[in-house]
């Protein structure tokens, strides 16, 4: 597939890169690696990050039988009975209802706790840390959307992300410069209605789509899809989170708020 | 909710949550920018250099025509 007019990968600045797609969660995880001279040890570094990705799959996919999170759905195994992670990311997901006032809440969905709503840009988040961990810090992770990155793209230049156009597949509204932060997009334009308002199941979505950019991936994700059950009214919610950013899309109206958006020069 | 937009130079506009009845006074402190047309923004876009793209969850299946994997796949 070519890219569209209008749209370009970035210059590499002279940087080699790696990249890698790997199947998994039903979607695909993209790796981009960037630096002076990568080597296989990149490829190496990636394979354990793509590993994280499959014990993700194997503690948090509510389509598995054998996952952590449907024996604790199934009353098979107690909280304290599941993995420390898997506690570790429910106790997270419970700061995260608790700072959208229930917006956000993986207990009210039928079937019983699901915190997939958190976890895609939790772990991808931790899968540019495993990256950048093993000797390659610049690092972009994009988990079906949500990106998570590391250092640059190219020499003295932070990761530019694009924000895609919920009607135009193969348009960008906005770019944003993400340095080590996590940008998360929510919305119901790519797999129809999948969301759910916990306080009026059934209500039609307040926006369109929702990009959160913060320094956290779980909760951006968390706060990407609040948003677009409660668009500007979640706006509220970032009042304790001066660093965050957010892109908000209804109809064909934008309106944004946080540093991200501080300079028109992120054009 | 109610909000009050402020149209500065038919650009910028910012919203004022001092009347809604759902945010207390500290909201305040956000200052929402809006465009009043997505449009403008996807043309300001254009010839946008980029390295990754942030959109709704796509499947696996959907990913095939994805920007992000023509992204992927450019220069390589």
């Amino acid at each position: 597939m070519q890219l569209p007019d209008g749209i370009a990968l970035a210059d590499l600045g002279g940087w080699q890169r790696v990249t890698h797609q790997e199947p998994v969660w039903g979607t695909v995880v993209t790796f981009d690696v960037r630096g002076p001279e990568l080597g296989s040890a990149a490829r190496e570094a990636i394979e354990f990050a793509v590993r994280f990705l499959h014990d993700v799959d194997g503690w948090f996919s509510t389509y598995r039988a054998d996952s952590s999170i449907t024996a604790l759905r199934n009353g098979l195994r107690s909280f304290e009975q599941t993995p420390d992670i898997v506690q570790q990311v429910l106790h997270e997901c419970e700061a995260a209802r608790e700072l959208t006032g229930g917006i956000f809440d993986p207990w009210s969905l039928p079937g019983g706790v699901d915190p997939s709503g958190f976890v895609k840009g939790w772990a991808a988040e931790l899968a540019a840390g495993i990256v950048a961990g093993n000797g390659f810090p610049n690092v972009n992770v994009n988990a079906a959307g949500d990106v998570a990155s590391r250092g640059c793209e190219s020499p003295n230049q932070p990761w530019r992300i694009g924000i895609r156009h919920p009607a135009h597949p193969d348009q960008v509204v906005r770019v944003v410069t993400a340095a080590d932060c996590s940008v998360a997009t929510s919305g119901e334009y790519e797999r129809g209605s999948h969301i759910r308002n916990p306080k009026q199941p059934g209500a039609a979505m307040a926006l369109t789509s929702a990009t959160v950019i913060g320094p956290n991936g779980g909760l951006a994700d968390a706060l990407a899809t609040a948003l677009v059950i409660a668009g500007r009214d979640g706006v509220a919610w970032f009042n304790e989170l001066p660093d965050w950013s957010a892109y908000l899309i209804a109809g064909d109206e934008a309106s944004y708020f946080g540093p991200a958006f501080a300079s028109r020069d992120s054009l | 909710m109610k909000l009050t937009i402020k149209v500065q130079n038919g650009q910028l506009t910012a919203i004022d949550y001092s009347n809604t009845t759902v945010n207390d006074g500290r909201s305040q402190q956000i200052n929402l920018n809006a465009l009043p047309a997505l449009v403008q923004e996807a043309l300001a876009s254009q010839s946008a250099q980029v390295s990754s793209i942030s959109g709704a969850s796509y499947t696996s299946q959907a990913f095939q025509t994805a920007l992000q994997n023509a992204l992927t796949k450019a220069g390589n």
